[in-house]
């Protein structure tokens, strides 16, 4: 049977009342719930689980999806209005929607933000429907040794998040993987730098060091300087991305969303490293290369559009092979489970309505994405006009709250004032930030893939170059590392005789 | 700044009108009124959809509706359910901090860990609810077809068969070598590769990838495998069949030892609970497991619910946990340092 | 960027002003911490505080393998952070060091504005399991803005009262979470 067939015998099943208010309501709950900081996606999946028990099962998936692709678009606005990702997969939002919000650009980076991330949704759902198969086949021969290997590819992204000094970049990503031992190792369960207390044993929380190390650092530094924004009040900025600026950038969100498909189609990746790569590729081919970092439209939309290429791309492990690929999928598998289906080949025999059913929905939650995102950035971003001397304490109380609520556990909210002195003092050093979370997200795959790799091997290095993927993801690696260091050559050599050129002036 | 003598004073009003307004909040609770007449914090010591937070909050939807105050259930994962174990440890055993105590928690890691934070006789135990069979699989495709054939393998190429586990001290680590010593393997810890992956859902994929060779898991996280026809299972642990599982039962194999090994999640709390509040849980505990929609949802994810009282929970655990300190010491699996 | 180089990631500025060379000096200074650091993880940290079984078999697999490798990467790095601000052209920050266009008092205040709100961290996470988080929220939040001297005293009175209540409200009752409660008062 053809796939069109498929699709318009499902079509019943979505086109009804309650799927659209599963949808819309999923993706309202996601939305708010991806802009408090602390609440991430996967919480908020968590939480309205237990009410699909009672729904139909179309309806009760779809309300959860609705849920996660929110989720991953609502983190975006906090990144850009208060500088504190909602979700870890907006981090990468951060470094340029901050800066646009700081001149007066907010309401064109949450536009952009928005357009990126349903242009990327359409793209996932629309790879999901298309490649499904194909790239499920391709995900399982991911073991081990092809994952150390594409993670050790996608730690040069650090060159392209590093700022005005690689040095200091790769400093602060040894620290980001030195933080990242903390806990009890992954092959013997022994203790690491974890000084036998119970909550350094389940290792420093992520979201907790996310937000410790981006928003909390920009209060410290208002508190350093309470009046320094005087006289440059940001504005609302009611400006809007016009269509000129989207076309400029359209190349980049293509790109970003099918980074974020393949990222997503591999288990075990997720969102956040799928926007870093997304940005660092479009900043190595910008011709605005020097804007990066410093409030440039296009780095939002390679970020935003990287991390919701995934949405879309994780169901395809899930639908295809029954294989969650981060934990938002596992609870939905979950329900899935409770409706009495089985996710996997069999499901597209057996249940194929379901499956084209949920494609469509799929595609409709890009479309209601897209309103309902309007509406929350239209109410959010008024957040911009509020006074710094009333908004800095309050998002420090915003995040002390989501900070809790990630564990119930005070611990996180100590962990992420420490995290915040760290990230002042780096501030305060141009170390940059984002290489140091890079390497806090990636560090421990990187060694557990490792260390995995050398157990299936016995210790035998031969293993890491076992496959084809593992010959290409070394070869991107060293080809990129050579680009890296031409490129400083050059430049260094460029300035000496700059130098030169001034010292004789 | 503080040379402006005005703002000072106005900041200094302002702080001290906080700590009146928030003083004037202050609400006056009686201090002896009957159990509970505050809401009740359950402890998941897993993170959001595993399967400990699926079963807890399941229970907590008909337990919700039974206890007169709110039930807020809360994950405090980390360490391999050490994290909130040890916070629940520290509560007060006033009633209003529970846990869903697991397998995990409660056995596995105890037995295996020289160095946790906590141990089992700081715990009481108000119900064993529901216990999950184990099964052990292998990939479709692959030539192992019974669980003799898989200890033939591991006997003639010892070190090459690998098994997947979500961490070490997790139920999986311990029910892969426990199954095959069952079947002759002598020392499984030196004839087997152990692979621990971050997580449940990670360790079924590796197998499904090729990465390890076998898994022993809840027969629940298999399920939609094997209904696929992805994964083969060898063996279910329990006496009756697990409908789904076209695999012999750990009694047809005439290996009753296994029997030991199931999962499980009670409601636990820490030692020195008060009689009253046992026999309040017991009574609510009874009234929840018996909702229907409840036995609906977890008997589809492949649990039997089946409400212990509090001594035969305790019975039950110390019997598993002894099993297994015996299996870790015998093997030499402890965990030190 | 006037003078920047085409292409990142090394984009090196012409050092003419005496801020170039402070901030020279402070990067190396910096690198010699670091250096300084990763000897004391090789040497002290790690043998104490990274427990290694006995029988570990192959070297790969041993838990302190991954330290020891990034501790090693912290030392390399920082002895070339050294060596290229030491004997590298010299490189500027991008952003103008904030220090330098305050004045002696008010730097003395900014440091003294940044130990007060150091104490009201530590004091809002010891008083969090006394006062409940509302409270202890509330007060800080009201003791921020006495520091900063905020411009608009009745707003953020406004908003330090009813900023945490409104989060308690979201946090406890829609997102299930077991807000600390403090001694004093219990929010329904």
């Amino acid at each position: 049977m053809n796939v069109f067939d498929d699709l318009a015998a499902a079509w019943p099943l979505v086109a009804n009342l309650e799927s659209f208010l599963a949808l819309a309501g999923g993706i309202t709950i996601g939305v708010i719930a991806g802009a408090i900081p602390g609440m991430s996606a996967t919480m908020a999946v968590a939480l309205t689980l237990p009410f699909t028990f009672a729904m139909q099962p179309i309806t009760g998936i779809l309300l959860l999806l609705g849920v996660y692709k929110g989720g991953i678009f609502g983190g975006s606005i906090p990144a850009i209005l208060i500088k504190t990702p909602g979700t870890p997969a907006s981090s990468a939002t951060i470094l340029d929607g901050y800066p646009m919000a700081e001149k007066g650009q907010a309401g064109k980076a949450l536009d952009m933000a928005l357009y990126a991330s349903c242009t990327a949704d359409m793209i996932s759902n629309l790879s999901l429907i298309m490649f499904a198969g194909w790239l499920a086949s391709f995900a399982l021969s991911f073991g081990p040794p092809e994952f150390f290997t594409l993670i050790l590819f996608s730690l040069t992204i650090i060159a392209g998040v590093s700022g005005d000094s690689l040095i200091k970049g790769l400093l602060a990503a040894v620290f980001g993987l030195l933080l990242a031992t903390v806990g009890l190792d992954l092959v013997y369960g022994t203790n690491r730098f974890t000084f036998n207390d119970a909550n350094l044993m389940g290792g420093l929380n992520f979201i907790a060091v996310l937000i410790g190390l981006f928003a909390i650092p920009e209060i410290l530094a208002y508190v350093w300087r309470p009046r320094s924004d005087k006289g440059q009040i940001r504005a609302l900025g009611e400006q809007h991305v016009t269509f000129a600026e989207y076309r400029r950038c359209f190349r980049t969100i293509i790109r970003g969303s099918f980074i974020g498909v393949f990222l997503g189609s591999i288990p075990g990746i997720g969102a956040a490293p799928a926007a870093f790569l997304s940005y660092s590729e479009a900043r190595r081919r910008s011709p605005n290369k020097k804007n990066f970092g410093k409030g440039e439209l296009e780095g939002v939309a390679a970020s935003e559009s990287g991390n919701n290429g995934v949405a879309g791309a994780t169901l395809i492990p899930l639908l295809a092979l029954g294989v969650p690929g981060d934990v938002i999928t596992a609870i939905i598998i979950g329900a899935f489970m409770v409706h009495g289906l089985q996710p996997g080949p069999m499901m597209f025999v057996a249940n194929a309505n379901i499956i084209y059913a949920l494609f469509m929905g799929l595609i409709i939650s890009s479309v209601l994405l897209f309103f309902i995102g309007g509406v929350a950035i239209r109410m959010f971003r008024y957040i911009v006009d509020v006074p710094k001397s009333v908004l800095m304490p309050a998002v420090l109380i915003l995040c002390v709250f989501g900070v809790y609520a990630v564990n119930n556990n005070v611990f996180d909210v100590i962990v992420m004032f420490l995290m915040g002195w760290l990230g002042y003092f780096m501030l305060r050093n141009d170390i940059p930030a984002a290489p140091f979370l890079i390497a806090f997200i990636l560090g421990p795959l990187l060694e557990d893939n490792f260390r995995q790799a050398m157990l299936m091997s016995n210790g035998a290095a031969d293993i890491l170059f076992r496959s084809w993927i593992t010959w290409f993801f070394w070869g991107a690696t060293f080809l990129t590392i050579a680009a890296l260091v031409r490129t400083g050559l050059r430049q260094r050599s460029e300035a000496a005789e700059a130098l030169r050129a001034t010292t004789s002036e | 700044m503080m040379k402006d003598p005005g703002r000072l004073r106005r900041a200094a009003v302002l702080g001290l009108a906080t700590l009146a307004a928030g003083m004037s909040a202050f609400a006056v609770s009686d201090a002896r009124a009957e159990y509970p007449d505050r809401p009740i914090t359950l402890v998941i010591a897993y993170g959001p959809g595993g399967a400990t937070d699926i079963s807890g909050r399941s229970l907590a939807v008909p337990l919700g509706k039974i206890i007169p105050q709110p039930l807020l259930v809360v994950n405090r994962a980390g360490a391999g359910g050490a994290t909130g174990a040890v916070s629940v440890r520290d509560a007060a055993p006033d009633g209003y901090t529970m846990m869903v105590s697991r397998v995990g928690t409660h056995t596995v890691n105890p037995a295996m860990k020289a160095t946790l934070p906590y141990k089992l006789a700081e715990f009481e135990e108000v119900g064993v609810y529901e216990i999950n069979p184990v099964a052990c699989a292998v990939k479709e495709d692959s030539d192992i077809k019974s669980m003799d054939d898989l200890v033939a393998k591991i006997k003639a190429a010892p070190k090459t068969v690998s098994y997947s586990s979500s961490g070490v001290g997790s139920l999986l680590h311990i029910a892969g070598a426990m199954a095959v010593r069952e079947f002759g393997v002598e020392n499984p810890v030196e004839e087997l590769i152990h692979i621990p992956l971050k997580g449940g859902g990670a360790a079924a994929t590796a197998v499904l990838a090729g990465t390890a060779t076998f898994i022993c898991t809840n027969s629940s996280a298999l399920a939609s495998f094997v209904a696929n026809k992805q994964l083969r299972p060898l063996m279910v642990t329990t006496k009756e069949p697990v409908p789904g599982f076209e695999a012999p039962t750990a009694a047809d194999l005439g290996k009753p030892n296994l029997h030991q090994l199931v999962g499980w999640s009670g409601i636990g709390a820490p030692k020195g609970l008060p009689a009253e509040v046992t026999e309040k849980w017991r009574g609510w505990m009874k009234e929840a497991t018996s909702d229907k929609d409840f036995l609906e949802t977890m008997t589809k994810r492949g649990s039997v619910i089946q409400l212990m009282s509090p001594e035969e929970s305790a019975a039950f655990i110390q019997k598993q946990y002894e099993l297994f300190t015996k299996l870790v010491n015998d093997l030499g699996m402890r965990v030190e340092g | 960027m006037p003078g920047g180089p085409r292409t990142a990631p090394f984009p090196i500025f012409i050092c003419v002003a005496q801020n170039g060379m402070k901030l020279h000096s402070k990067d190396v200074w910096l690198g010699a911490g670091v250096v300084t650091f990763g000897v004391f993880l090789l040497v002290y940290a790690i043998p104490v505080f990274v427990a290694s079984p006995s029988n570990v078999r192959v070297m790969f697999l041993s838990p302190t393998f991954w330290p020891d490798i990034i501790s090693w990467l912290i030392i390399v790095l920082g002895a070339t952070l050294i060596i290229t601000r030491m004997f590298g052209p010299p490189v500027v920050a991008s952003e103008p060091v904030d220090v330098s266009e305050m004045s002696r008092d008010e730097i003395n205040f900014a440091w003294a504005r940044l130990v007060a709100i150091a104490v009201i961290m530590v004091g809002l996470v010891m008083s969090t399991p006394i006062l409940g988080m509302v409270l202890s929220t509330a007060l800080a939040f009201a003791l921020i803005s006495a520091i900063v001297s905020t411009p608009r005293p009745v707003t953020a009175l406004l908003v330090a009262i009813l900023l945490p209540l409104m989060l308690y409200a979201f946090f406890a009752h829609v997102a299930g979470v077991s807000v600390p409660q403090g001694r004093f008062l219990s929010l329904p």
